[in-house]
């Protein structure tokens, strides 16, 4: 059965807040894991493996970063300094929804990449491996 | 020209990585690798503190090569330890070849814990020219 994101907002709002040892109705989709919500990468780990447990829905960070990076090399995403270029700029805004680069203060470097994602990003992701799986 | 220098410290609480490996158990085959679980296990004790120590090393190293962890697996950075006990970092996959595309040829790390945190400082440095090769098993070793 295909799992909608409204399904899975419970499970990701109850992992998160499990993980983080806050309050359920504080993981808003359009909170960001880590700045907003305060998540370090150990809760991250955390938090997809409670998502894991309870939907049998598999996600690894990886998996996240497979998603904002798109299978672009590297040297193509970013320049040698790791800051996030055009291409993968344009690669962002096609994957988030949310993100519009004339709204960053800064250069976008890779290490800030993660920050950009949202619980409802994380919903989408496992909507989208929940379609797949039902698909195989 | 001189050689870049990187570096990366992380903190993490070793109550945080011990609730999470007590909870999840299967998270620490896709942290850690065989040796570095096994070191750990060897020191029952301080188990605990010693993979937190691990963790915040390869945290530190994705903070030294620009990277957030999601660019790399946890087991690309393995924490290895000498004959004289002495820590030192191999690289593998992703993370190796993010460390290639910065030339690193060198990298040093160092781990302490107390108070119930762990803490680990990486140091890389970097050629302006190219990197080093890579092992015949495709790890990246870089000598402590």
């Amino acid at each position: 059965m295909t799992l909608a994101t409204t399904d899975l907002l419970p499970v990701v709002q109850d992992a998160v807040a499990e993980a983080l040892g806050i309050d359920a109705e504080e993981v808003q989709p359009d909170a960001t894991l880590l700045g907003d919500l305060g998540a370090e990468s150990i809760d991250l780990l955390d938090i997809l493996f409670r998502i894991e447990r309870v939907s049998k829905i598999k996600i690894t960070v990886n998996d996240i970063g497979d998603l904002l990076q798109g299978g672009i090399p590297d040297e193509e995403f970013g320049d040698e300094n790791e800051v996030v270029n055009d291409t993968g700029l344009t690669h962002l805004e096609k994957v988030l929804p949310q993100f519009d680069r004339s709204q960053l203060t800064e250069p976008l470097t890779a290490d800030g990449v993660l920050g950009l994602f949202t619980v409802q990003n994380l919903l989408d992701l496992l909507a989208d491996r929940a379609a797949a799986a039902d698909a195989a | 020209m001189p050689p870049e220098i990187l570096v990366g410290t992380d903190l993490v609480a070793v109550e945080r990585v011990h609730r999470l490996l007590s909870e999840q158990p299967e998270v620490a085959g896709r942290v850690f690798t065989d040796r570095e679980l096994s070191y750990c296990a060897a020191r029952r004790s301080r188990r605990s503190e010693h993979l937190a120590g691990r963790f915040a090393a390869k945290e530190a190293v994705f903070k030294a090569l620009g990277g957030a962890p999601a660019m790399a697996d946890w087991t690309d950075v393995e924490v290895v330890n000498q004959a004289s006990g002495r820590p030192s970092l191999r690289l593998h996959g992703r993370a190796a070849s993010v460390a290639r595309r910065r030339h690193m040829r060198h990298a040093e790390v160092t781990l302490s814990h107390a108070a119930g945190l762990a803490i680990a400082h990486v140091l890389l440095v970097c050629d302006p020219g190219p990197g080093p090769d890579t092992t015949e098993n495709g790890g990246t070793h870089v000598p402590g």
